[in-house]
């Protein structure tokens, strides 16, 4: 019960420290998650954004204990919840936590359920493992009220089906209705848009919101896209490489980012108002975790770093800066004029192409 | 579900039609029914009134109808050699047959879930390779050879049971183990692969992320996915264990219908194969259908695609 009371608004609820995983594979090993640290605070979305192999999905897996075993292993960190390290704690221990007070919500739902049981029996068996003494009744009962709760009509005949009667969207409110169903303190939403069509994107994340001020969960939403991160974040955290390279409220990443990558991810997303141009990307590919760049991990794609030895020879570290912003490049006061954008980003933002 | 019963039902039906054909014809292809019964010294006139006597001068699908009539009415003639009713004959060795078949499939399924499960789990251990070594031999061992082998160890040296099978518990015990070699390798190749496919499937990621024990996941989710491919492949080998059973009761002498059939083959008393090979493929033919309808239990996927149609 310590983790319910930490659980007010703005206290630390999940305290995350030099987070490392290593992946060993045929061509060396690589770090997909290098010494990531973040603060989860009390009923808060926190959004983490980055292309696809920044080490989002990689750093949460290791937090729940499900990075598959064998090739994967976290080489260092704590992440302290409610007291207690996942990272170091039993097996058996996190087993307990897992689903309880720290649950998942994975990005598709289509294969994410059993297909041979029931979806009634899989919310209920989310139940029972957390809830021993809970009769056959009282689990029904609970799964109903689930089911219910994220919006599933007729709740009570439905449980009966299987997931292959569900649609997409019907079977990522089953997910959510399990990752719910103990009221967790902390839930982690790997891209759980992604899957789904235009059309239900929006409801389900409304879900996601609706479910937080229900149950006061802090939830750790991975996705990239910003659209997502601007309708619902409070803050965000900006990943590139395995590393974390920028992290503030959700307003200031939007109106002055302060480290070129997040200006350049800002930059690609297509605009709704002014006239239709190409599409921005960011010059080059996302770096070979085999073979990184010396220095700063970006400085080959960066439009800052063309001929400062700086940026080419030292790694930068995390820096402070004004209103909680961090950002991890040498020359964040130059970003905003390098990129020279305009402040009306956050409102193009919300409303996703 | 009563629909899917009823379909597969009919399937089931319609399959034991075409094999009467086969096994009709099956008469025919060996020469003159009539020239080849009679003693060798008969002369033409003889072989000529028998022909007419067991009606082998009438058009082939008079002769067939007659068959098929017969076959319906449980009425396949008499045998030849023992002048006893052919379909008697089969029948009375039929559970015997069926006592071994079931006997070597429990087996096969005893040693091969708990070892498969095992080797799954502890990838690329000793266990691992010990089974995937078994599972070689046991495919590629043929019966005869497995049997003579069982009996030189447990009869001839150890002297711990019968040389002759028979069916009760010690009886049992070498025939079963003998033809059930194959299944059990067969079963515990394609359940080992079923489950390592199976346990990265993101359903199992979701049961751990809920906090499912190790044994929850892989009984409630793991095995229950894996096993739907076995079904089918038993369903498969129901044929193949009363194939392997004609030579395994040969080896054991066992008092089973293989073995009749291997002397009716040897005596040239048709009658009483075609009766066999009837039986044996209404018998393939009503387990199939009766394990496309557990099939349709363990996965409901199969049942939609049903009430769909």
């Amino acid at each position: 019960m310590a983790i319910r009371q930490q659980q007010e608004r703005g206290a630390p609820v999940l305290e995350v420290r030099d987070l490392t995983v290593e992946i060993r594979t045929k061509r060396g090993t690589i770090t997909p998650v290098d010494r990531l640290s973040f603060t989860l605070r009390g009923g808060e979305v926190l959004g983490l954004v980055g292309e696809s192999g920044s080490g989002k999905s990689v750093s949460m897996m290791a937090l729940m204990g499900l990075l598959p075993a064998g090739a994967a292993r976290v080489t260092s960190g704590t992440a302290f919840l409610g007291g207690t390290d996942l990272l170091s704690v039993s097996p058996k221990r996190l087993n307990s936590m897992r689903g309880g007070v720290v649950s998942m919500v994975f990005q598709d739902p289509m294969s994410a359920l059993n297909p041979v049981m029931r979806v009634g029996d899989q919310v209920m068996e989310a139940v029972r493992v957390h809830h021993r003494g809970l009769g056959r009744k009282g689990l029904r009962a609970r799964a109903v009220e689930l089911l219910e709760l994220v919006g599933i009509t007729d709740a009570g005949e439905r449980m009966n089906a299987y997931p292959h009667e569900f649609s997409g969207g019907m079977r990522q409110r089953v997910m959510i209705a399990m990752a719910a169903a103990n009221e967790p303190a902390v839930i982690i939403a790997d891209e759980p848009t992604t899957a789904l069509d235009v059309t239900v994107q929006a409801q389900i994340l409304e879900l996601l919101q609706d479910m937080k001020e229900r149950i006061g969960s802090a939830i750790i939403l991975i996705t990239h896209d910003l659209g997502v991160i601007a309708e619902i974040a409070d803050r965000v955290m900006v990943m590139y490489a395995g590393g974390k390279v920028e992290e503030a409220a959700v307003q200031p990443i939007f109106d002055a980012p302060r480290h070129p990558y997040t200006a350049s991810l800002l930059a690609s997303m297509p605009k709704l108002s002014g006239a239709v141009t190409t599409m921005r990307t960011i010059p080059g590919a996302p770096p070979d975790l085999l073979a990184l760049p010396q220095g700063c991990r970006f400085n080959p794609r960066c439009p800052l770093a063309d001929g400062r030895t700086e940026c080419h020879t030292r790694a930068p570290e995390l820096v402070h800066l004004d209103g909680g912003q961090q950002s991890a490049c040498h020359f964040p006061a130059e970003v905003e004029k390098a990129f020279s954008r305009s402040s009306d980003q956050i409102e193009e933002g919300g409303e996703r192409a | 579900m009563a629909l899917f019963i009823a379909g597969r039902t009919a399937q089931g039906a319609l399959v034991l039609l075409a094999v009467s054909v086969v096994v009709f014809l099956l008469s025919f292809l060996s020469g003159d029914p009539a020239a080849l019964m009679l003693p060798a010294e008969a002369t033409p006139a003889q072989i000529a009134e028998f022909r007419q006597e067991m009606g082998f001068d009438q058009p082939v699908f008079v002769q067939y109808w007659d068959f098929l009539v017969g076959a319906l009415t449980l009425d396949f003639g008499v045998s030849y050699f023992h002048g006893d009713d052919a379909l008697g004959m089969v029948l009375e060795r039929t559970i015997p047959t069926l006592q071994l078949t079931l006997a070597a499939m429990v087996v096969a399924l005893l040693i091969a879930i708990p070892l498969a499960t095992v080797a799954a789990l502890r990838r690329g251990s000793v266990i691992d390779r010990l089974v995937g070594a078994v599972a070689m031999l046991g495919q590629s061992l043929p019966h005869f050879f497995v049997g003579i082998v069982l009996l030189i160890v447990f009869t001839v040296r150890l002297g711990w049971l019968p040389a002759i099978g028979s069916p009760t518990a010690r009886g049992l015990v070498l025939p079963a183990l003998t033809l059930g070699l194959y299944a059990t390798a067969e079963t515990m190749r394609l359940l080992r692969s079923n489950l390592l496919e199976v346990l990265h499937e993101d359903y199992v990621r979701t049961a751990r992320a809920k906090g499912v024990s190790r044994a929850g996941v892989m009984v409630r989710h793991a095995m229950r996915n894996a096993v739907i491919p076995v079904i089918t492949v038993l369903s498969l080998q129901v044929g193949t264990l009363l194939g392997g059973a004609v030579i395994t009761e040969t080896v054991f002498s066992y008092p089973g219908m293989g073995l009749l059939a291997v002397q009716s083959i040897a005596n040239r008393d048709f009658l009483v194969i075609q009766a066999f090979v009837l039986i044996v493929a209404a018998i393939v033919v009503f387990l199939n259908v009766v394990l496309d309808i557990v099939y349709g239990l363990v996965d409901p996927r199969i049942r939609f695609e049903v009430r769909q149609s």
